[in-house]
């Protein structure tokens, strides 16, 4: 029985090692360090990156994928032993994990192939689209294998991707934007909760729990969330079923929604990034998203959804604990009990008063592995003045060719795991009531992102 | 396990029940529970410590009730014991289908904690 993030165990120091938050702090950190030391040494970890060449004519391209074999063939040992290692520990099936990863990772070069073709690129159809586009019509219309399955940690790969990412960003630009991105996230984020949550409650007559629960996944950082204040506030587990399909439905609707509302409004890359990490419900479809632009759209997108909304998902859940305690589930025990023995529903039940513990228990920890990368690079290259550009060449462009690598990998996952026939069923209430919360949450992201903030985000993408 | 729901699962519960040594949930709702009383206690007696043993006794005694209610039924638990209490955690029976039925054992909403925690189901977004 896997309880991984449970009370009794996973918890404590055993979530060092046993939890896939901290295994992408471990091995975002491990590649930034090692690349600073063989950087050191006067070497680079370019050596085990592979990049792909742009190609106009079809029949060119075995002529340009053929040098790179070598590359490719190290870059999987590489992956499948260091993934490997974190699977095993982790209390995974390392065998059908190595299947998995090897059929993912042979997906993600075609897909790489594909989209440096000057064809794909004509119609927007870079990597992050096809990967979508590959990985749902695979998804959706061949039954997955269980050890095919197995190779598909979507959340594994993108957090693992943002510790990279936090390393090219400076810290002294998270520490000037990061404010700013929290309080057009808060405001936002806040705003389509409260929506979400009456609509549920007052409009649709559904469960407080529930409506929190949902509120969190459209307003703070999806699934994450949903998982977070369901756990928080005792709620059932359909409803909790419910609002992360609510998510998923969503977020992958806005994948390709929001590039095509930035591209119209003709935003720049900076403003867009910000409007998708403002108005997308996942960390790795937003990523999805924002790589459709350029890097200042994935560096605003980050900023704003990494350092503005996920890292409030442990505030929120202490919040709402302490809601459900003080309020809910006192008003069931102390009102309810005998009548819903009479009437056959769940008893109330009791819970301990949350402390803030519950902050850091909710906190996802991918976000420590981001600002202590940004942290470690910001550093080394105040102290060493970095010469010749060199951190940049020699650790920072073969750091973003890897997370390029994570990302393509959850790209294709993301496509690949989201099959609608395992989302239905939700009601038309729950829906309905996200449904607001979705059009309140993009109205205010555009209204921050388009006209309050614009010539800002626009100058951190630059 | 209960009836299928009709929702599809995206995501796995851990239902976790604390069954406590020193005090039952109505310490929780009102006041302070007896140990944490007797502690603060400046003029401790010999009656004093003979109630707060006969509370333990009793506050014990529920939470075997609750632990023997709650293997009879489900036999897939983890059980592990802390120094304030007992852990019993299951990810194969859902909460919802627990209650019931601990509420017809006569165990109290007072004679346990509940926790749920959920983890997304694999490779979920």
């Amino acid at each position: 029985m896997s309880t991984n993030n449970t009370k009794t165990n996973g918890g404590g120091a055993k979530g060092l090692i046993l939890k896939e938050d901290w295994w992408a702090v471990w091995i975002g950190l491990a590649t930034v360090i090692v690349g600073l030391l063989i950087w050191k040494f006067g070497g680079s970890l370019s050596a085990i990156t592979v990049s792909f060449k742009g190609y106009t004519n079809f029949a060119d391209m075995p002529a340009t994928v053929a040098p790179i074999l070598p590359g490719l063939l190290l870059l999987w040992l590489i992956l499948a032993i260091v993934l490997s290692i974190a699977t095993g520990i982790m209390g995974r099936n390392v065998l059908h994990f190595v299947l998995g990863f090897t059929v993912l990772y042979i997906m993600a070069v075609i897909v790489q192939i594909l989209g440096a073709w000057s064809w794909a690129k004509t119609f927007n159809i870079e990597t992050p689209v096809m990967a979508l586009i590959i990985g749902l019509i695979i998804g959706n219309l061949v039954k997955i294998p269980q050890w095919f399955e197995a190779g598909m940690r979507t959340e594994f790969y993108v957090k693992t991707g943002i510790v990279l990412f936090g390393a090219t960003l400076p810290f002294t630009l998270i520490i000037q934007a990061g404010p700013v991105a929290f309080f057009q996230a808060s405001v936002v984020a806040i705003s389509t909760f409260v929506v979400i949550y009456f609509a549920s409650t007052k409009l649709f007559k559904l469960e407080k729990p529930f409506a929190a629960t949902m509120g969190a996944g459209g307003s703070i950082c999806g699934v994450s969330a949903s998982i977070a204040i369901g756990s928080a506030v005792n709620a059932k587990k359909d409803h909790v079923s419910i609002s992360i399909s609510m998510v998923v439905i969503w977020a992958t609707i806005m994948v390709f929604l929001l590039p095509v509302i930035c591209r119209a409004l003709g935003l720049s890359d900076g403003a867009s990034g910000a409007l998708i990490g403002t108005s997308e419900f996942a960390d790795a479809a937003g990523v999805a998203a924002a790589s459709q632009f350029g890097e200042g759209a994935s560096r605003t997108f980050v900023l704003m959804k990494v350092v503005g909304r996920d890292i409030f998902v442990g505030i929120w859940a202490l919040i709402m604990a302490i809601i459900s305690v003080t309020i809910w589930e006192r008003h069931k025990v102390t009102k309810a009990n005998a009548a819903a023995a009479a009437s056959g529903e769940l008893p109330a039940v009791t819970s301990q008063k949350p402390s803030a513990g519950v902050i850091w228990e909710r906190f996802p920890k991918f976000v420590v592995g981001f600002f202590i990368a940004s942290l470690i690079v910001t550093l080394v290259v105040l102290a060493t003045g970095n010469p010749g550009g060199s951190i940049d060449k020699q650790v920072l462009d073969p750091v973003k060719n890897l997370r390029g690598w994570a990302f393509a990998l959850t790209f294709l996952c993301i496509g690949l795991t989201t099959r609608f026939k395992d989302l239905a069923a939700v009601g038309w209430k729950p829906f309905a009531a996200f449904t607001c919360g979705v059009v309140v949450n993009v109205a205010l992201g555009l209204l921050f992102s388009v006209f309050i903030l614009n010539d800002y985000w626009t100058q951190v993408g630059m | 396990m209960a009836e299928a729901s009709v929702v599809k699962e995206t995501c796995i519960q851990a239902a976790c029940f604390f069954l406590p040594f020193f005090e039952s949930g109505e310490w929780r709702r009102k006041g302070k529970a007896p140990w944490k009383v007797l502690k603060k206690e400046p003029g401790i007696t010999p009656d004093a410590l003979r109630e707060l043993a006969a509370y333990t006794e009793k506050r014990i005694s529920r939470s075997a009730d609750c632990m023997a209610a709650l293997l009879s039924i489900h036999d897939d638990w983890q059980v592990t014991v802390k120094k304030d209490g007992v852990w019993m955690e299951t990810e194969t029976m859902i909460y919802e289908d627990i209650l019931p039925r601990l509420q017809a054992a006569e165990i109290t909403e007072d004679d346990y904690v509940l926790y749920s925690e959920y983890t997304r189901k694999w490779g979920m977004l």
